[in-house]
């Protein structure tokens, strides 16, 4: 049982997939708009910020799910 | 291995402060006198802050108050915009809540922010919030109408959508801040000295001004869209 | 960590007296303060703008009143500029006058003199000649002839100082 409840946990963990792509991508296009545009690089950090700590989001519904998954079903 | 997790269990759980003895005994939870201190902290602070405001040679102290103020206020106010700014009180009232209540965990308290009944409560009072406020702009016959926009076919997804909100809002919340205290509680099982220092930088401080800041935002990004 | 029980509410009254007092004693002071300052520089600007109008206004009569001074210059500039043209040719016109005169008297003067020395000088050859014929002739000739010469040369003299005269 307790073999299966891992297993579960970490599937639920891989979320954090997402939210990597997603922040890499966010940083990259971030690196690329301030290349272009190096004067607006306080507005560009500011949505960056923003747009990671959302897109982490997802990441963390997965920490959620496996934390209680863990402490539900030993 | 089996001693760690029910310390960190341990450390999970919501206690109860007290319980009040009618109704066959009420507990009120940790969180809630952690509000209260965050409260008197907040109001005590207010009130030495704004004491003998002055209009002309402000001292120092007078110019931080109106500087933070007028920040904060404008950085709700620049996120709702120019139509909302009834709530932009309420939403720096929120900020400052949230913010206060995700680095507290630094000065020894637990989060309160980490029980879910307080992420449950900010996010039904943003939901109360955002529905009442296209309920008063629009009057209800074309705020219910708003559902079947832009076609009949997403009605139910528009429904969903008033309980998907305030979850995700409150998810949000609780899994970050319950993520960071895990995480801060490992390394502090794992190594309680220095190592703390910089991930409880980032965790506590960085995360959780980051996590008040997503909340407001998103809060008033609804508003915002309920609105006009 | 997952109970959702009557701490929910709790919560939610906690916020709401929480945005009370906030909005009491943190927001509403504040902009208070910050309306009555904005007040203040308001009734500030105003005044600025009114004592600008003002200025502004004295600084066009001031104008107007240097500009009449101005033509006034200029007027008693040109009326004093002909007087003293008249004035200069006037003193011209009675020096050319004088000078006039002075040539005159002296050209007058001159004639005068002229004449009498031309009649000192007509006495002067005559006396000059009759002695010079009396010495010629008293040599060899007698009172008759003498008188006859002298007459004859008279004649010739008067004839000649006649034409000249005429």
């Amino acid at each position: 049982m307790s073999t299966l409840i891992a297993i579960g946990a970490g599937i639920a963990v891989l979320t954090g997939i997402g939210a990597g792509v997603g922040i890499g991508i966010a940083t990259g296009k971030a690196a690329d708009a301030v290349a272009r545009q190096p004067e607006a690089d306080g507005k560009i950090s500011k949505i960056l910020l923003l747009g990671c700590a959302l897109a982490e989001a997802t990441a963390i519904y997965g920490f959620v799910i496996a934390v209680l998954i863990i402490m539900f079903l030993k | 291995m089996d001693d760690l997790a029910s310390t960190l269990l341990e450390e999970l759980n919501c206690e109860t402060a007290f319980t009040i003895p009618i109704f066959g005994g009420i507990e009120v939870a940790e969180s809630v006198v952690v509000t209260w201190v965050i409260m008197a902290v907040l109001v005590v602070a207010a009130i030495c802050l704004t004491r003998n405001l002055k209009v002309e040679k402000i001292s120092k102290r007078q110019l931080v108050v109106e500087s933070a103020v007028t920040g904060l206020q404008n950085l709700c106010g620049g996120m709702i915009g120019e139509e909302g700014k009834a709530f932009v009180p309420y939403l720096v009232t929120v900020l400052l809540y949230i913010a206060v209540a995700n680095i507290i965990g630094l000065f020894g308290f637990k989060p309160p922010t980490k029980d879910l009944n307080v992420t449950v409560a900010l996010a039904l009072m943003s939901i109360i919030l955002i529905e009442s406020a296209g309920i008063h702009k629009r009057g209800i016959k074309k705020w219910a109408k708003g559902f079947t926009e832009p076609v009949a076919v997403v009605t139910p997804i528009n429904i969903m959508e008033i309980f998907i909100r305030p979850l995700s809002l409150c998810m949000r919340l609780f899994g970050n801040v319950l993520g960071a205290f895990v995480i801060m509680e490992l390394i502090k099982l794992v190594m309680p000295i220095g190592l703390p220092i910089p991930f409880s930088m980032y965790f506590d401080v960085f995360d959780g001004l980051i996590q008040a800041y997503v909340f407001v935002f998103l809060t008033s990004l609804f508003i915002k869209e309920a609105i006009e | 960590m997952l109970r959702l029980d009557a701490n929910l509410v709790f919560t939610i009254i906690n916020l709401l007296i929480l945005y009370v007092l906030m909005k009491k004693f943190l927001f509403g002071p504040v902009n208070k303060i910050l309306a009555k300052r904005q007040e203040v520089i308001d009734k500030q600007m105003e005044e600025a703008k009114a004592k600008e109008e003002q200025a502004e206004a004295l600084r066009t009569q001031y104008e107007a009143s240097l500009t009449k001074a101005e033509a006034e210059r200029a007027k008693t500039i040109a009326d004093s500029k002909k007087i003293a043209t008249q004035e200069y040719n006037r003193i011209l016109e009675n020096a050319n006058e004088q000078a006039r005169q002075v040539a005159m008297d002296a050209q007058k003067q001159a004639m005068i003199e002229k004449e009498k020395i031309l009649k000192k000088a007509e006495t002067e050859i005559k006396d000059l000649v009759v002695e010079a014929t009396a010495k010629v002739v008293g040599m060899q000739s007698s009172e008759e002839s003498n008188r006859e010469l002298y007459n004859q040369f008279l004649v010739k003299a008067g004839d000649t100082s006649d034409t000249r005269n005429s």
